[in-house]
C-alpha cells in the first residue's frame, strides 16, 4: 500500500482496518482491501476527505492505546471489532468516508474484477451484449383498451 | 463586430434552446445563443476511462454543488426535500440525462377540468401533438407504437434493448395484467442520421461517448450551427437582462470567457435556462422599472416550483440477469397508475419507470448504506447475491404547484463571477407523500410477482432534481402567469421563456420531450406572428 499522505501509524492501521472491513478471502482467491492503494484512490478522486479519514484513524489508533495499551495494528480481530462498534455507537456516521471509498477502489481493482469474472475494461469502445427482448410479451397489452383519459 | 445588435438572442444552450434554433433559424436572421458552460467532447465522457464509476460519482456528478465545476453555479437548497440535478454546457441537462422521453398525456393539459386541483394549461396536447413527433426525428428517439396508455404515434426508430431483466419484468406485470410497455427513449436503436447506435455502454447519464444518446449538442446543435446567422457563445455567462422604459428587452449584460463584463443588445431575448436557471436570471434583473424582478408584476416568477416528487423499490433476483448493462435509465414503464383513480386517497398519478441494476461500485456501497451487503467475512458472499440481479423500479410523481415551493435568490451565495445564486425553498406535499406510499407498495407487488426474492424501498429519494418545472408559468391572465399561451412575457413584449418554467403543472413523466415541443411551438408561434410579434 502507497502511503501518501499518512504517517507510518495511520497506514498500519489504515491497512489492519481495511482488512477487517474486506476481508481476503482464501476459496475464492479475492484479496484483502487492505492489499489495495486506498490513498492514492481518495488523492485522486476525493483529496477533500483525506483529511477525514486520516482523523478517523488517529481516533481508532488513540482509543485502541487508551483502551488495550497496544496499537490498533496490535489488536486482535474482536478487539478491533469492539473499537469500531464502540466509535460506530457514539457517531454512526463514524469511518463512512472512508468505508465509501474503500469500496470505490476495491470494486474498481483490475485483479479484483478479474477474479469475479467482472470486465475491468472502460466500457467504450466494445460496449456490452444485451438481448432486445421479447416483445411478443406485450400482446396482453396490446389487447388493452385505451388507458389515457382522452378529452 | 462582437456585440453588435443581433435579431434573437437565447440564454442557455440546452434542449429547449436547441429545439428553438433549429426553428427560428429559418428565419435567416441574426441569433445569438450564449451559454455558460463548454462544448462537451464525447473521448472525454467516463464510460472512456477504466474509472468511469468514480468519475461519475466525482466529476460528472449530477449534482451542482458536489461538481463544483467554475462554469456551474451553487444552489442553496439547504430547505429542500429535493436536491437538484442539472447540467452547464451545450447540451444542458441532455448531457446527463437518461434519455428517457415518454410524452404528457392529454389529461396532463386539462388537471382543473378534470380533477378540480391546479390550473388547466392554456394549450393542449393536440397543440403540441405535431411538435411532438418532429422533435422525435430530430433528436432521434427509440420505441414502439401502440402503446394503450399513449395517443397513437410513430416513432423514427424501434425500441432498444429490454434485455433479460425487461422480459422477467414483463412478465410479471402481465400476471397482474397491468400496463407495462417499453419506453420512448432519446438513445438511437439504429444508426441514425450520421450517428453509431446504442452499444450498450450503460452509464448513460454520465453522457454517452458513442453518441447514440440523443443529447441535443449533437442532435440539434451540429445542424444549428451550420445556419446562416446562428452563432453559439460558451463561457458567456449572463448577469441581467436590460430594459428600456417602455418595458421592452434591450438586451443583456454577460460575463465573456474571460471574464470581462459586456453588454449584447438584441431585438429579442429567449430565457431557455431551465426552471431554476430562469427564475434566477429574471429575480437578478432588478431595475426601477421592476423593482422585483424582470416580468414579475405578477409576484410569480421563481413560485410554484416543481419537481418529481420520486421513489425508488429495488428487487432482488435468484438468477444472475446481467442488468447493469443497458442503457441505464430506460427499459420499460407501466402507466397503470397515471390516471386520477377516485377511490384513492391522492389525485393524479405517477409513473413506475424500471431502470437497469447498479455496476460494481455501486453494488457495494448502496448495499453497504442499505444493510445487505456487510462488512467483514460476509462481505464477499453478499456482494455476488446482488450484482447483477437487482431491479429497481423508480416511482416518479406529479407534482402540483404551490406559491410557497420556490427559487428565491440566496442573500450570501454567489457564483464565480459573483453573481446571486438560487435558494431552493421545497416541501413534499401531502398528496404526493400518499402517492409515493401507493407507488412504493404497487412496486414492491410488481418485483414480487416478477419473482423478486427480496425488496428493498428507499421511500422518497432527495437526490433527483432532474426536472425543474413551473417558476414562470404560462398562462391568459398576467395577473396568474408570467407568459401567455405562446411564451411570451406578459410584462416585457419582446421576451420569451420556452423551458420547463413555464409548465402549468407537471405530469408525471420526463419532461424534456414536452419541453422541446413546447419550445418549437412557441419559435412557430413567433414565426407566424413576426410582423405583430411585439403588439
Amino acid at each position: 500500500m502507497n502511503s501518501c499522505n499518512l504517517n507510518q501509524d495511520q497506514t498500519d492501521t489504515l491497512k489492519r482496518f481495511l482488512n477487517l472491513i474486506i476481508p481476503p478471502c482464501e476459496k475464492s482467491g479475492l484479496i484483502g482491501a487492505g492489499e489495495i492503494n486506498l490513498p492514492e484512490f481518495v488523492n485522486k478522486y476525493d483529496s477533500n476527505t483525506l483529511e477525514i479519514i486520516i482523523n478517523d484513524l488517529d481516533i481508532m489508533n488513540n482509543l485502541s492505546i487508551k483502551k488495550y495499551s497496544k496499537s490498533f495494528t496490535l489488536l486482535s480481530e474482536k478487539e478491533c471489532e469492539h473499537i469500531f462498534e464502540h466509535l460506530k455507537s457514539n457517531n454512526n456516521n463514524f469511518a463512512k468516508t472512508l468505508i465509501i471509498n474503500t469500496l470505490g477502489c476495491y470494486y474498481q481493482n483490475d485483479s479484483i474484477l478479474k477474479n469475479l469474472g467482472i470486465s475491468s475494461k472502460a466500457p467504450f469502445p466494445d460496449g456490452n451484449q444485451v438481448i432486445s427482448g421479447d416483445l411478443n410479451l406485450l400482446d396482453p397489452v396490446r389487447k388493452m383498451s385505451r388507458i389515457y383519459r382522452d378529452i | 463586430m462582437k456585440n453588435d445588435v443581433v435579431d434573437i438572442l437565447i440564454i442557455g444552450a440546452g434542449a429547449s434552446s436547441a429545439a428553438a434554433v433549429y426553428s427560428l433559424s429559418s428565419l435567416n436572421v441574426k441569433i445569438l445563443c450564449l451559454e455558460q458552460g463548454d462544448w462537451m467532447n464525447t473521448s472525454h465522457y467516463p464510460s472512456n476511462y477504466k474509472d468511469w464509476q468514480s468519475l461519475r460519482n466525482y466529476k460528472y456528478n449530477q449534482s451542482p454543488n458536489i461538481r463544483k465545476s467554475e462554469t456551474d453555479y451553487p444552489i442553496n437548497e439547504k430547505d429542500s426535500d429535493v436536491q437538484v440535478a442539472n447540467f452547464n454546457g451545450v447540451g444542458g441537462g441532455t448531457i446527463l440525462y437518461s434519455g428517457h422521453f415518454p410524452r404528457m398525456k392529454p389529461s396532463d393539459f386539462r388537471v382543473n377540468t378534470l380533477d378540480g386541483v391546479a390550473d388547466d394549461w392554456p394549450i393542449n396536447y393536440q397543440t403540441l401533438n405535431q411538435y411532438f413527433s418532429q422533435n422525435d426525428i430530430n433528436m432521434g428517439v427509440s420505441g414502439l407504437s401502440g402503446d394503450p396508455a399513449t395517443p397513437l404515434h410513430d416513432l423514427p426508430l424501434p425500441p432498444i434493448a429490454m434485455g433479460r431483466m425487461g422480459e422477467v419484468m414483463g412478465r410479471g406485470f402481465n400476471k397482474l395484467g397491468w400496463h407495462w410497455w417499453p419506453s420512448d427513449t432519446a438513445i438511437i436503436s439504429e444508426d441514425y442520421d450520421g450517428r453509431r447506435k446504442c452499444i450498450n455502454l450503460s452509464p448513460c447519464n454520465s453522457g454517452c461517448s458513442q453518441g447514440a444518446k440523443s443529447s441535443v449538442d449533437i442532435s440539434y446543435w451540429h445542424k444549428n450551427l451550420r445556419k446562416r446567422g446562428v452563432e453559439l457563445r460558451t463561457r458567456c455567462r449572463v448577469r441581467e437582462i436590460i430594459v428600456d422604459s417602455n418595458d421592452m428587452a434591450k438586451g443583456v449584460i454577460y460575463f465573456d470567457e474571460n471574464g470581462v463584463e459586456q453588454k449584447q443588445y438584441s431585438e429579442m431575448v429567449i430565457l431557455a435556462c431551465n426552471g431554476i436557471g430562469t427564475p434566477r436570471v429574471l429575480l437578478n434583473s432588478t431595475s426601477k422599472y421592476f423593482p422585483d424582478g424582470l416580468a414579475n408584476r405578477s409576484g410569480l416568477v421563481g413560485k410554484n416550483l416543481m419537481f418529481h416528487p420520486w421513489g425508488r423499490v429495488e428487487g432482488t433476483f435468484q438468477e444472475m440477469l446481467h442488468s447493469h448493462l443497458g442503457a441505464q435509465g430506460s427499459c420499460l414503464l407501466s402507466h397503470e397508475f397515471y390516471e386520477t383513480d377516485k377511490k384513492r386517497d391522492f389525485v393524479r398519478g405517477y409513473t413506475l419507470q424500471v431502470v437497469r441494476g447498479q455496476p460494481p461500485v455501486n453494488t457495494a456501497i448502496q448495499g453497504y448504506l442499505k444493510g445487505t451487503i456487510p462488512l467483514g467475512y460476509k462481505h464477499h458472499e453478499a456482494f455476488l447475491k446482488y450484482y447483477g440481479k437487482q431491479i429497481s423500479i423508480e416511482i416518479m410523481c406529479e407534482d402540483l404547484p404551490e406559491e410557497s415551493n420556490c427559487v428565491t435568490i440566496d442573500d450570501d451565495l454567489t457564483d464565480s463571477h459573483g453573481i446571486p445564486a438560487p435558494k431552493i425553498s421545497y416541501r413534499l406535499s401531502e398528496n404526493s407523500k400518499k402517492m409515493l406510499k401507493h407507488a412504493s407498495e404497487k412496486a414492491i407487488i410488481a418485483l414480487e410477482e416478477s419473482g423478486a426474492i427480496e425488496t428493498y424501498s428507499h421511500g422518497q429519494v432527495r437526490e433527483t432534481g432532474w426536472h425543474n418545472m413551473g417558476t414562470a408559468r404560462m398562462g391568459y391572465d398576467s395577473k396568474s402567469s408570467v407568459v401567455n399561451e405562446w411564451g411570451r412575457a406578459h410584462d416585457v413584449k419582446n421576451l420569451f421563456i420556452i423551458d420547463g418554467s413555464i409548465f402549468v403543472t407537471g405530469g408525471a413523466v420526463n419532461p424534456t420531450t414536452t419541453i422541446q415541443a413546447l419550445s418549437l411551438y412557441i419559435s412557430d408561434q413567433i414565426k407566424k406572428n413576426i410582423s405583430t410579434l411585439f403588439d
